[in-house]
């Protein structure tokens, strides 16, 4: 299982986005890390295609996303940054309908619905519309119909973002659990987060690929008069080295 | 001030009220056209100052004179339709020749083609008579005040109203004395039709009503974006709020007003009025014989504006209060509008005389409809004492409004704005929980029809497009004849109607033998001979059975005739479809769902295609409202037999190179029709699918294609060009296709359903791939370059 960027290049109007962008992604968890607007989103929207590309290719098992259509979707979970979602459904009726997009059907789909439910902690809402939910409880909405499928590449853009803590160790966790046969692609700007689950962390600076490494690495890479952010040196401290101004 | 800036100097908001102002114009004036074709504006101005003229002129002169005038305003009427029916050929024409110069109304028509002068004639034919009635009820009102009196004395006598203390009694005695005090009423005769066209025309209760929800709405708007939580924590932003917009929704019903009524009347009086009117007594309209205050027209006028001002603001506070008290927008505008469907129902349809009738007069829609309070005189029976409709209605009126800005006040000092602990969504809650079953066992194609229908309130606009669809016309008016022989003519064919036999022969004969040789009769007898022979001679030719059928009928709805109509018909068949389509696409942008579906398994050609299978069954649903409708009109009034019967037997198609039967020739007229109108809802789904939100959906499409179709429909031939109406109508070209078997008739139907695949392949490839500027990029886009280019 391999997800490969090759000279990925993307423009957004005379601003440029991504710069030949070359990375292979294999089974794992990897961190993307980046400023606003270094391209954390725009890799994450190239690789589900929902966004054309002005020069590369990204390659699934050797074969073109883009010739593989359905056949790629049919693997991939994507969870986006903003909260779209349909707030006169249920959250029940929500994750069912993007199951049946899915391609999920009958009991499979009953399971699999009742499965990413419970995950998410959402059993006791789900019957609720999701207009009235919290920031944090759309978010898990939309980490469920991300994960149902079982998706081979899960992206997840900002998963996090308006959690708990409780509920963002949990799914934290949850993630870590999922990762050993699966691509998992997590962008956030909670440092840490990354820090504890992340196999390798990727940083992103201005549309280039600054570094990717496993985050023991990084943090060992930082040179030995820097200053460290906290108590001690951390995956902060490797952010502000490689990617503050 | 902030509060005040923001609802009236919003641009969006403003424009609105204004175009709904503008619209009410245009609808008061449709209303008093007498067609709707070539030159309607101008019959319509031309029969409104004829209307005035005539009023102005018979004014002051007695009533016998008055009468002559009308009658021979009529004649001349009457002789000028036959001279331009029949030209030099009718009786009249050297009469008519002296008349037309005399007379303005008619040098003007003069200047017109046949079609709009005889509907301007008949237009002034029913003006006529409404100045006849009009003298009726000027000449008739003392004797009917005191009818009131005598039969109020007549009944004090009769037991079987009751004893002193009973209501019938009482409500007697009160209709007498009311309207005993109007005996010293003069009334006059002018030029009422400005003033009953004022007071009659529904439609502006309807748009004022519609200004005012768009101000109330404007204070739900921190609701709607989630800031009302941040509006409430500001040191201003609770009870001071509250009063700077009980101010502003003041100030908005007295603008309105202006705006609205004073607009209608300034167009009305402009139209066939005459200021000198306004100081005649009320009661001269004949709308107004019931009321029983004494009023001149004018003062009347300014009394009614106040209080429609009033009312409009207490309406206005009604639905605030409404929409404020339930805090889910969804569930607010649904008891809202159970709330208006229930009111509506009670004060439309429960008789004036139901014992119920306290909850007809004391509702929401008096207030809307308030002219009603002075139109209709009813005292309804409170605790066994008469009241008055306009006296509870008006009289309550301050106490509700004082009620309901105690309240609105009171809520926005204490009430919380987020918890969702209303009874309604409480309920609400349960319903979604034994109904989530179902719906979690829709397929993905099931889905995307429930998201229309329910979601983007397609079933909502579907509702009142096939409410709507009732009150189209589907028939014109076809003149037949008024000549003898002719008539003659069309009762020998009434009478034969059916296949063609021998019988045809002997009723001719017997005909004949009693005709007594009557010149008209045997002329008409050997009309219908010559007509039967012509039948069974094509019939021979073109190996079909003959039938006698009158095509009157088909004329009316699906010829030549009923172009105007058909052209009308399809306008707001245009405008249902794009009601109902153009919010199936940008309803996902505006749901931030685009990016999510995109990257599921099905998320791309196959919800294209259910969104697109949404859109068709919504299309063809509005399709069904209207065309079921006008093949019931056709069939209600066409010969029986007509429908299996060959096209050829029709007059209108005798030279017809097609062998079909008239089902067919309609089968194939309504496959076209459809044809087009799924055309054109492809071409919704392409346009609407570059916009971000469905207002603006709406607003392109209106612009695009509902403004030019209406306008076309209107009479503004040159939108021809640019709208589609006459291929959706499909009347035109097929007509001409049938009957002279010109292919490139079609041309243009083929090319509209050709373009509309293309939109639907282009909007296909769209939504399928990831290049997806929208108008608001391109235009970023533009100005960004712009902007290079000057630096």
């Amino acid at each position: 299982m391999q997800l490969q960027l090759k000279d990925i290049t993307k423009r957004y109007g005379k601003k440029l986005a991504l710069d030949s962008l070359s990375v292979t992604f294999t089974a794992g968890i990897y961190g993307i890390l980046g400023a606003n607007g270094a391209g954390k989103s725009t890799m994450m929207n190239l690789i589900t295609d929902n966004i054309s590309r002005d020069g590369g290719s990204i390659t699934y098992d050797g074969k073109d996303i883009l010739e593989m259509g359905g056949a790629f979707r049919a693997v991939l979970g994507y969870m986006p940054q903003q909260q779209g979602v349909y707030g006169q459904m249920t959250a029940e009726s929500f994750v069912s309908y993007m199951g049946r997009l899915k391609g999920l059907r009958g009991r499979n789909l009953k399971d699999q619905v009742a499965d990413v439910l419970a995950l998410t902690n959402l059993c006791d809402v789900k019957h609720k519309k999701i207009g009235g939910f919290s920031g944090g409880m759309k978010q898990r909405v939309l980490l469920a119909q991300a994960l149902l499928g079982e998706p081979k590449v899960l992206i997840l853009d900002e998963p996090t973002a308006g959690l708990d803590p409780k509920e963002r160790v949990r799914i934290r966790g949850f993630i870590e659990e999922l990762a050993h046969d699966k691509i998992v692609l997590l962008a956030t700007h909670i440092v840490s987060d990354i820090e504890s689950i992340a196999d390798e962390v990727m940083l992103l600076k201005k549309g280039k690929l600054i570094r990717i490494s496993p985050p023991a690495e990084l943090i060992a890479s930082l040179p030995d008069t820097w200053e460290p952010v906290g108590v001690r040196m951390s995956l902060e401290d490797v952010y502000m080295y490689y990617l503050g101004e | 001030m902030g509060e005040w800036k923001r609802v009236f100097c919003d641009a969006r908001r403003m424009s609105t009220v204004l175009l709904t102002a503008l619209l009410s114009a245009v609808f008061f004036f449709a209303g008093r056209a007498p067609y709707f074709g070539p030159d309607f504006a101008r019959v319509t101005i031309l029969c409104e100052r004829y209307f005035a003229d005539l009023a102005a002129e018979l004014r002051l002169t007695d009533e016998e004179s008055i009468r002559k005038a009308l009658d021979a305003e009529e004649q001349m009427l009457d002789n000028y339709y036959w001279y331009r029916t029949y030209g030099k050929d009718h009786e009249s024409f050297d009469m008519m020749r002296s008349g037309i110069e005399g007379s303005r109304f008619l040098s003007s028509l003069e200047r017109l083609d046949d079609e709009p002068a005889l509907r301007a004639v008949m237009a002034a034919e029913a003006e006529i008579d409404e100045l006849t009635s009009q003298l009726d009820h000027i000449a008739g009102y003392h004797d009917y005040i005191d009818s009131i009196g005598k039969q109020a004395y007549l009944q004090s006598m009769t037991s079987v109203f009751g004893g002193a203390d009973s209501f019938a009694r009482r409500n007697i005695a009160k209709t007498a004395s009311e309207f005993d005090l109007l005996r010293d009423v003069e009334v006059e005769f002018g030029s009422n039709r400005a003033y009953e066209g004022f007071v009659t025309y529904e439609l502006a209760d309807y748009f004022y009503l519609c200004v005012i929800v768009i101000f109330v709405f404007a204070f739900l708007e921190e609701r709607n974006v989630g800031i009302c939580g941040v509006v409430r924590s500001c040191r201003y932003g609770r009870g001071r709020l509250g009063v700077h917009r009980i101010l502003i929704l003041a100030l908005a019903s007295i603008l309105s007003v202006i705006l609205i009524y004073g607009g209608g009347l300034l167009l009305s009086v402009s139209l066939s009025g005459d200021l000198d009117d306004l100081g005649r007594a009320v009661q001269s309209l004949e709308c107004f014989r019931t009321l029983t205050v004494k009023r001149t027209i004018g003062g009347w006028i300014a009394e009614y504006m106040l209080v429609k001002a009033a009312c409009g603001f207490a309406v206005g506070m009604i639905l605030w209060c409404l929409l404020g008290t339930i805090t889910n927008a969804q569930y607010s505008f649904a008891a809202l509008c159970a709330v208006v469907f229930t009111e509506y129902a009670l004060f439309s349809f429960l008789p004036r005389q139901s014992i119920f009738n306290p909850v007809k007069y004391f509702n929401i829609f008096s207030y809307i409809r308030t002219s009603v309070l002075y139109t209709d005189y009813l005292n309804i029976n409170l605790f066994d004492h008469p009241f008055g409709i306009r006296d509870i209605s008006l009289g309550c009126l301050p106490v509700i409004t004082i009620a309901l800005i105690a309240l609105t006040l009171i809520m926005a000092n204490v009430r919380h704005p987020e918890g969702h602990r209303d009874l309604l969504s409480r309920a609400a809650g349960v319903w979604d929980m034994l109904t989530d079953k179902w719906r979690c066992s829709m397929t993905a194609g099931g889905w995307e029809i429930y998201k229309s229908l329910f979601h983007q309130h397609g079933a909502f606009i579907l509702a009142i497009v096939i409410i709507v669809g009732g009150s189209l016309n589907f028939e014109s008016t076809i003149v037949l004849t008024d000549n003898e022989k002719d008539i003659w003519y069309q009762a020998y064919l009434r009478d034969l109607a059916g296949p063609l036999t021998d019988a045809a022969d002997e009723y001719i004969a017997s005909a004949r033998a009693s005709s007594l040789d009557d010149p008209d009769r045997t002329a008409a007898l050997d009309k219908v001979e010559a007509h039967i022979n012509e039948l069974r001679r094509r019939a021979e030719a073109g190996a079909y059975e003959p039938v006698i059928v009158s095509d009157a009928a088909f004329r009316s709805v699906y010829g030549a005739d009923a172009a105007y109509t058909q052209r009308m018909n399809a306008s707001i068949l245009m405008i249902f479809v794009i009601a109902v389509c153009a919010s199936v696409m940008p309803y996902e942008e505006r749901s931030g769902m685009v990016y999510v579906l995109r990257s599921q398994k099905r998320g791309r050609g196959a919800v294209f295609a259910y969104k697109t299978a949404a859109a068709v069954i919504m299309t063809f649903v509005a399709c069904a409202s209207v065309y079921i409708r006008e093949i019931s009109a056709f069939i209600s009034h066409a010969d029986s037999g007509i429908l299996s019967s060959s096209i050829r037997n029709l007059d209108c198609f005798a030279d017809s190179p097609f062998i079909m039967t008239v089902w067919q020739y309609m089968l194939a007229l309504y496959a076209v029709r459809c044809a087009a109108v799924l055309s054109l809802s492809f071409v919704v789904l392409y346009v609407s699918s570059y916009t971000k939100t469905v207002g603006a959906s709406y607003a392109a499409l209106f612009v695009l294609l509902g403004a030019p179709a209406l306008l076309y429909a209107l009479g503004v031939d040159m939108m021809g060009h640019i709208t589609p109406v006459c291929i959706i109508s499909a009347a035109g070209p097929m007509w001409e296709f049938i009957k002279n078997g010109r292919a490139s008739a079609m041309t243009s139907t083929a090319v509209w359903v050709t373009a509309g695949v293309l939109m639907l392949i282009l909007c296909k490839r769209r939504w399928c791939s990831c290049k997806r500027p929208h108008i608001r990029q391109f235009m970023e886009t533009i100005n960004a370059k712009s902007g290079s280019q000057k630096g």
